[in-house]
This record gives C-alpha cells, sequence and structure tokens, in this order.
C-alpha cells in the first residue's frame, strides 16, 4: 500500500488536497477508483479517521481510492466564485475525476460519502457517465408507509415519547397540549407531525427517474442507512420507495440500526468498512479478467504529484 | 499550502507546509495538533491558523502523528514515546525545508504537552505556545472516558455497555492499554531550558491553570500567561464531533505569535 498527496485545480481559484492510495502492486486497470468525499465539514480523514481506515482496506483488497477534501474544507482553499455548495461540490468531484483519468489512466469511479458527501455522489454520478458506482452513507431518505408505521411503533413504545407528547415537547403533543397549539390547528404555523431528519428534498418521482436512469447505464448503488435516521428502519426500504425503478440486481441496501450518523463505535465502523469492501470486490470483480489481461497501472513518480522534500 | 509525505521511507508523516507569503521571519513554526476528537474538530482551524501565520511571513508546517491523520501507521500503533518523536523529526524537516535555524512550536491539548516534552532536549526552539494543554494525563483521561460513558448512554443498544479499561475507545478512536497508561503518566513537570520563551494560552473555562503556571514561572523566568477570549469546549458532548472551533481563535493566535495586538 502506497500514498501519495496529490493537489488538483478545481476552477474558481480553488486547489484541491487529497490523498490517492494505491494498492502495493500498483492501480490495477481493470477496477475502479473509490472517491471519498467529505462528510459535511469533516476532512477528508473522515469521522474518527474512518475514510483512512477505509482507503487502506480498500488498497489491501486492491483497489485504489482518493479521498478527497472539497473546497473550504480541511486542506483545500475556499472558492472564490459563487457557486452554490451543491454545485461547486459537482464540479470539483468532477475536476478530481478528470484529474485521475489524466494522470493515472483510471476510467471508472465509485462515489463515496456520508452525508453531505452521500447527496454529492449521487448528483456527480447522474451527470458523469465515469460513475460506474455510488456508495451513499446517511443520504436523503425517502420515507414509505411501512417505515412511518414501523417509525410510530417503536415510538410508541418509548417512555421518552409519552412524556414529550404529554409535556408538549414533540410534535403530536405541540399540538394536543403545546403553546403553539391554536396556531397548529388553524394552519398558521406548520408543525410538521413527520420526524424532521433527513427526508430528501427532490421530489420522489424525480429522483426515481434519476435513478433508473443510473440503473439503465449499469451503475451499482449501496445505500447505508443507521439508526440516526429513524424514517428509514427496514432493509428494503428504498426498493419500496421507488416501485417503478427497475433495480434488478444493481441496488444493496445495508442498515445498521445500532450505528450513529458517523459510525462513532469502532466494531460498527469495521464492520462498515469490511461491508463495503466486499461489496466492491462483488460488484466490480468481473473486471478483473480485464485486469488479469493487461498490467496493471504503474504509480510513476511522474504521473502523480509526488511530494517528498 | 503544499501537502507533501517527510520521514522514515517505511513510516511517512503527512505535513502540510505553508510558505511565507510576507518577508520572510527566521523563525519557523510547528503547530501540534492534539489527538482524537479533538484534532477533527481543530483541523480547519489549524489550516487557517498556518495560513494566517504564512502571510504574517513566518514559514509553518503542520503535521500528524504516526497513526493519525493521513501519516501512516493504524491507530493502534501509536503512543506518546512515537509522537514526542515524531515532533523533533517535524522539526527537522521545518528547519530543512524553510531553511531556518530556530523555530516556535504551537501546541494543543495533548499536543501542547507534547510539544513540551520535545522541547525538553532541544536548543533550537527559541518559543513553546502551549495552548489549553493537557496538565494532568490522569485528568484528561478520565473526563475522556466520562464523556464516552455518557454519550454511550444516549445510543441504542448501549445500556448495558459498561467501560472496561484496557480494550476502549473515545468517541471513535481506540484507546489501548500501552497508550492509556503513558497519558496517564503524563504530568507537566518539564522544565523548559532557559532562553526559551513560554506562552501558556488559555481559553475561557480553562482557568485551571494558575497553579500550574505559577509554578512554572516560579522556576521559569519567561513564562507568560494568556487568557483567549473564547470558549475551548472540548468536553461538550454536542461539540465532540463537530469539526468547527469558535471563531476569534485565529485573530489572537495570529496577534500572539506576530507580537502585535489582537
Amino acid at each position: 500500500m502506497s500514498e501519495r498527496a496529490l493537489t488538483i485545480a478545481a476552477g474558481g481559484g480553488a486547489t484541491l488536497v487529497g490523498i490517492l492510495s494505491a494498492p502495493a502492486s500498483g492501480i490495477p486497470r481493470g477496477l475502479p477508483v473509490a472517491i471519498i468525499l467529505n462528510a459535511g465539514l469533516i476532512h477528508r480523514v473522515g469521522p474518527h479517521r474512518l475514510h483512512v481506515r477505509l482507503a487502506r482496506r480498500l488498497a489491501e483488497a486492491g483497489i485504489a481510492s482518493l479521498r478527497l477534501d472539497l473546497s473550504g474544507r480541511g486542506d483545500s482553499d475556499a472558492r472564490g466564485d459563487d457557486l452554490s455548495f451543491a454545485q461547486s461540490g459537482i464540479v470539483e468531484v468532477r475536476a478530481a475525476i478528470d484529474h485521475l483519468e489524466q494522470s493515472i489512466g483510471a476510467r471508472r469511479f465509485v462515489l463515496l460519502g456520508i452525508c453531505s458527501g452521500a447527496d454529492t455522489s449521487g448528483q456527480v454520478a447522474c451527470l458523469d457517465p465515469r460513475v460506474t458506482g455510488v456508495v451513499a452513507i446517511e443520504g436523503a431518505t425517502y420515507p414509505t408507509r411501512k417505515a412511518m408505521r414501523r417509525y410510530y411503533v417503536r415510538r410508541l413504545g418509548r417512555l421518552d415519547s409519552w412524556v414529550n407528547t404529554l409535556t408538549g415537547r414533540n410534535a403530536i403533543g405541540r399540538r394536543l397540549f403545546g403553546r403553539c397549539r391554536k396556531a397548529a390547528l388553524s394552519g398558521e404555523a406548520a408543525v410538521p407531525l413527520a420526524p424532521a431528519r433527513a427526508v430528501g428534498d427532490e421530489p420522489r418521482r424525480a429522483v426515481g427517474a434519476a435513478l433508473q436512469m443510473l440503473v439503465d447505464r449499469g451503475v451499482h448503488i449501496m445505500t447505508v442507512f443507521t439508526g440516526s435516521t429513524p424514517v428509514y428502519n427496514y432493509v428494503g426500504q428504498v426498493a419500496d420507495a421507488f416501485p417503478e425503478v427497475r433495480f434488478g440486481d444493481q441496488l444493496r441496501e445495508m442498515y445498521y440500526p445500532r450505528a450513529n450518523h458517523t459510525f462513532t463505535r469502532m466494531p460498527e465502523q469495521a464492520v462498515l468498512i469490511g461491508d463495503v469492501v466486499a461489496w466492491m470486490r462483488e460488484r466490480f470483480d468481473a473486471t478483473l479478467e480485464a485486469r488479469d489481461a493487461a498490467p496493471d497501472w504503474p504509480m510513476a513518480e511522474e504521473l502523480t504529484e509526488v511530494v517528498h522534500l | 499550502m503544499l501537502p507533501l509525505y517527510f520521514g522514515p521511507a517505511d513510516a511517512p508523516l503527512f505535513g502540510a507546509f505553508h510558505a511565507p507569503e510576507a518577508a520572510a521571519r527566521s523563525i519557523g513554526v510547528l503547530l501540534c495538533q492534539p489527538l482524537g476528537h479533538e484534532y477533527i474538530r481543530a483541523h480547519r482551524t489549524f489550516n487557517q491558523l498556518a495560513a494566517s501565520l504564512a502571510r504574517a511571513g513566518f514559514p509553518v508546517l503542520r503535521f500528524d502523528y504516526f497513526g493519525t491523520g493521513d501519516s501512516s501507521g493504524a491507530d493502534e500503533q501509536a503512543s506518546v514515546a512515537r509522537w514526542t518523536a515524531d515532533v523533533h523529526t517535524a522539526i527537522d524537516e521545518l528547519k530543512d525545508t524553510a531553511s531556518v535555524e530556530r523555530v516556535a512550536v504551537l501546541g494543543l491539548r495533548l499536543g501542547a504537552t507534547i510539544a513540551l516534552a520535545a522541547a525538553e532536549t532541544r536548543a533550537d526552539i527559541a518559543r513553546l505556545v502551549l495552548w489549553d494543554p493537557v496538565i494532568d494525563g490522569r485528568a484528561y483521561l478520565a473526563e475522556l472516558e466520562r464523556l464516552q460513558r455518557q454519550w454511550l448512554k444516549s445510543r441504542p443498544g448501549s445500556r448495558w455497555f459498561t467501560f472496561r479499561p484496557g480494550v476502549e475507545e473515545i468517541f471513535g478512536f481506540p484507546m489501548p492499554g500501552p497508550l492509556r497508561r503513558e497519558i496517564e503518566s503524563l504530568a507537566l513537570s518539564a522544565a523548559p531550558r532557559r532562553g526559551m520563551r513560554v506562552d501558556v494560552v488559555g481559553s475561557l473555562g480553562h482557568e485551571g491553570y494558575a497553579p500550574w503556571v505559577s509554578a512554572l514561572q516560579a522556576r521559569h523566568a519567561a513564562v507568560h500567561w494568556h487568557e483567549l477570549p473564547v470558549r475551548g469546549d472540548w468536553t461538550e458532548p454536542d461539540q465532540v464531533h463537530v469539526g468547527v472551533m469558535p471563531a476569534g481563535v485565529l485573530q489572537h493566535l495570529s496577534a500572539l505569535m506576530s507580537g502585535r495586538p489582537a
């Protein structure tokens, strides 16, 4: 395993910093390169160094990866232009893909990210045909009737739910007993009954169309949710939420109900990393025949920005 | 800013070198980051602090200790002794890269403690800045463990989890027994070398340094105390997973290093 620091010009006056991890034998020609995106504002090593551990396990499994700081995070510059957070993420991931294509000859990419990184991964995948896989960890959720039923049944069994209702601290309690009851009933103030977190902003139908387009293009998708997203609560919910999409075997849903949003506990980190690495090998191993037929790309000094002073 | 790997070829350390942007000063600045979740929180602030110091003419090196950040090594291989050796390696790298003879070392939390330990044996450190240093390793660990227990209680499936020394983790970072024992034995008894200026910087909420600073001043004339008018919420449970720090830190530390009023 070897690691090198890269700098990537991303437009808008921003230079991005990333670390390219490669297997000891070099970067395999047949396998895609994983690009690991920031989880929110946390820099490229990831929450609790999770991205570093993942990158090194991927390298041991023969898969190269770039863990990248998008603009304004970690060691990357802030942009000087007026692109939005979402727009800049898309532009910068595509700049990183261009860079890896030109510098090491990579042709296919799997994007992986937690939270905002999951959202950016999906957005770039829709725009860039070089993306052949997406691992969306704790991204946007689209609740189903079954998920909401399970959510409320679980809440009914919890003492704190009853306490919060009776004291007007949750949505139902506010409606029934809270100070904003009158306003809520008159429709003057929206008091959401649905849990607030992580419901996707995009219209469901549009997301379904985008997912079908990705599947038709051959993109493999892995979704990961944890107990921190209570409106995702059973494996199969993504498929249920988009019944019109013919996923075939290109969707893998993983659910870790005891893990939190950033996989803080180490045993849960280990399970996640193992599952992601196994999925990458399983989904993309078919291409290893091509790898066997052609020599791996070397980690040639002149092809990467190796900085050893 | 130049990202780079330096140190032993079989165990390289990640560093970020900020070249001076103004008339270069004759002294380089090494930044020693904290460890664990405090490292995650402080990272962007250290990037910005380094950039600010570079604009003031300092060549600056930030780096990740062995087994942390982007440096080589697994978390479980890390040790205080290794981290202290890494500070020496980083000082040599900074002197070599920036062509300076002397350095200032600024460390935060455990990074400050490690910087002070490294400074005991070096004559080329002109100045030490110790920001919210860990002065009692046992109390530091006890506080981390209390926070970890408190956080675990809020997690599903954690009700019966008890804290067992030797096999534990603190906010997603391993705390193996040997590292725990090293940290527990940390007590800031080191005496800075004569001729070295020492600045102790305490954030709001860290006023407990007074007796230690007084004892240090009694032994060493050039020890100065500064209060940073921002909160150092290193132990706020709601903050431990957040990669940001309070505004106001940068200008005060930059001013302190540059010798101008904040």
